[in-house]
């Protein structure tokens, strides 16, 4: 399954510990708290996988592999058929714009622009994005404001206000709507429903899943809360992926 | 583009910090821009006081003393000069003019310079600018008097009224001339120089007050001298012009190695820059206290910035998902730190710059010194330049921290 072109995303035989908290021992040999132990974990283009596990079990760290801010110690990480490791810091930093769209817990936007600026800041870090979203400024103006509409945001709503006099229900699809412009290849999403009550959570799922299924983006969906996972094809344990001790085991 | 779009966006949001930083700045700026001013306008006057004269000549002292006593009306001669002396200076080839003065009497503190009617067209301050009169005209007749522009508002002097000098150079005078009033004929203009505080009379008139007279009991006779009775013997100093430039050494020279008296001539210009250098010291001071104060506010500007970085650290984390760099996320801090120096700069200059249009004359009427709004000069030029690599530097700083964090935050958030 794991050799086919339609893969997004392909961690194979990931050993991750954290650097810097290991405390050397009398032998002189440093012991670090592992976290990840052969770690396997993959999904298909326009797969859609809900990601659970209690918190400190990794689930940003393994966020944080897939978009290449961290390097594993040992494996290789291979997002739409590239190997990270074969980039520099740099070109990770423009790949991760191209294709990956982000939508964190809480607090997505940046506080000094406005909805429509916030949706439009990846275009100028990702020219891909930018082209499929129209290219010139006033295309992507329009495919922007055609995208905040579709997530119920109407441009009305909108002007003059600053996003932090936005609900957190709002921000939320706001941050979906950013995620989601250019159509990225992936999307992650972080419990970008922990804030909301449980009818703007089905909203945003429902929201969320349309827009992906209308990119064919892939989507990893963390979350600790079972209840969300209908709807993904693919649930998986964090813990079930390798060897994950957790922060406080040290072996 | 987009940085500097970010940059400035997000000073909008910080606004009132971003303001105070601003305002700091314009402060420190339009304060050291303010001392450089009045620092080279201070100089540009001091040094001319006197123009257009090549030589001064007076009694064997010091250039300085004699510059002093003779310019500045401070301190006294240390003896005269014999009139004869000056005619023969008057012939020596070269010499284009004499104009003898004579000083040691005083209205109200004010010198009284006795001289020739040759002396306002002679007498020279600035670029090469004359005396001119704000009402009247020069002294015609022996008790006639011109008044500095100082010593007639003081005393709320028109053209006509009496004054009395006093013998001596104090403020309180226990010997007046009062038996020779003197009749005021013309108010000059404002100069910016010690001539504003002084009084003019013909160097007969000076004769005259004193012809057989002792302080405290007066005058022997009451009859006027005759003309030639009144021709000075001695003068105190004499303003020499030299027709050809070349000749100036070997004239003063000759008058330093003259035979018949020992007298001294002097170059104002080199006197001036020997007097300057006394007073240098307080120059350099003021000026390193300026920047001193340009200096802590970028550090204030540094401060301020760092303050704010634990607050944004979301807002970078946030711009990383976004596909920024953290050498973005760093430039992000450099711009601001810049775009806040250059706003700075700009409304400090704009500060000094009304200051200058709305308070020169003012300025220039209190205390003589004539500043230049438009002119800039390489240390201003210097200065700004240094602000901005040292606001560099105070955006470094910071953006160095903020790369480091996003370096080890990455996209995780922390609150």
């Amino acid at each position: 399954m794991n050799d086919t072109p339609a893969v997004a995303i392909d961690l194979k035989d990931i050993d991750f510990s954290w650097p810097g908290h290991g405390s050397k021992s009398v032998g002189g040999e440093a012991t670090k708290p592992v976290l990840f132990q052969s770690l396997n974990f993959s999904a298909e283009r326009g797969e859609k996988v809900f990601l659970h596990g209690p918190s400190g079990s990794g689930k940003s760290t393994l966020l944080s592999l897939i978009c290449g801010t961290i390097e594993p110690d040992r494996g290789q990480v291979n997002i739409i058929g590239e190997n990270l490791a074969d980039k520099t810091w740099r070109q990770r930093d423009r790949f991760r714009a191209e294709c990956i769209g982000i939508i964190f817990q809480q607090f997505n936007l940046v506080p000094y622009l406005t909805a429509l600026e916030n949706v439009l800041v990846p275009m100028s870090f990702a020219l891909v994005r930018r082209e499929r979203a129209g290219g010139k400024v006033a295309n992507t103006k329009q495919t922007a404001t055609a995208l905040l509409d579709r997530v119920g945001l109407s441009a009305a709503q909108l002007s003059n206000r600053s996003v932090s006099e936005l609900s957190v229900g709002q921000q939320q699809r706001v941050a979906a709507a950013r995620a989601l412009i250019g159509k990225p290849e992936i999307i992650i999403a972080d419990e970008p429903t922990s804030s909301l009550d449980s009818d703007k959570r089905s909203d945003f799922m429902a929201l969320l899943f349309e827009e992906v299924e209308r990119n064919g983006s892939s989507l990893v969906f963390v979350s600790h809360d079972m209840s969300l996972q209908s709807g993904f094809d693919q649930t998986i344990a964090l813990s079930d992926l390798g060897t994950s001790n957790g922060l406080g085991d040290e072996k | 583009m987009i940085l500097f779009n970010l940059a400035l966006k997000s000073l909008l949001n910080w606004k009132l910090a971003v303001g105070l930083s601003v305002l700091s700045i314009a402060v420190s700026v339009a304060l050291f821009l303010g001392v450089e001013k009045v620092r080279t306008g201070a100089k540009e006057s001091f040094l001319n006081t006197i123009s257009g004269t090549d030589l001064i000549v007076g009694a064997r002292s010091s250039g300085v003393q004699l510059l002093l006593y003779s310019v500045f009306h401070i301190g006294n001669a240390t003896n005269n000069v014999r009139m004869n002396t000056i005619e023969d200076v008057a012939v020596l080839p070269g010499v284009g003019w004499v104009v003898p003065i004579s000083l040691g009497d005083s209205y109200r503190g004010h010198r009284v310079i006795g001289t020739t009617t040759e002396f306002f067209d002679r007498y020279r301050y600035r670029n090469q600018e004359k005396l001119t009169f704000q009402e009247g005209k020069r002294f015609n007749s022996l008790f006639d008097v011109v008044l500095g522009s100082d010593v007639a508002q003081t005393y709320s002097h028109t053209l006509g009224d009496e004054v009395v000098l006093s013998h001596g150079t104090g403020t309180v005078s226990f010997a007046d001339h009062t038996e020779r009033p003197f009749k005021i004929s013309g108010i000059l203009d404002r100069t910016g120089t010690p001539i504003d505080r002084s009084v003019l009379v013909s160097l007969e008139a000076i004769e005259a007050i004193h012809h057989n007279w002792t302080p405290g009991v007066g005058h022997e006779d009451e009859k006027l001298p005759t003309l030639e009775e009144l021709k000075p013997k001695t003068v105190t100093a004499a303003f020499v012009g030299i027709d050809t430039k070349m000749a100036t050494f070997s004239l003063q020279r000759f008058i330093n190695d003259y035979e018949k008296e020992p007298i001294t001539a002097v170059l104002p210009g080199v006197a001036f820059s020997e007097l300057w250098s006394i007073v240098s010291n307080v120059e350099t001071a003021l000026l390193v206290i300026s920047g001193m104060v340009v200096v802590a506010t970028v550090l204030g500007m540094m401060v301020a910035i760092l303050s704010t970085l634990n607050e944004r650290r979301r807002e970078m984390a946030i711009l990383r998902s976004v596909g920024a760099a953290p050498h973005h996320v760093a430039s992000l801090l450099v711009i601001e730190s810049l775009l806040i120096t250059l706003a700075g700069i700009a409304l400090g200059f704009a500060v000094l710059f009304l200051a200058l249009m709305f308070g020169r004359s003012e300025i220039e009427q209190m205390t003589g010194i004539a500043m230049q709004i438009a002119v800039f000069g390489k240390n201003e030029l210097r200065a700004v330049g240094a602000l901005l690599c040292g606001s560099l530097v105070a955006g470094l700083v910071p953006a160095i921290k903020v790369y480091r964090l996003s370096l080890a935050d990455g996209l995780i958030m922390r609150l």
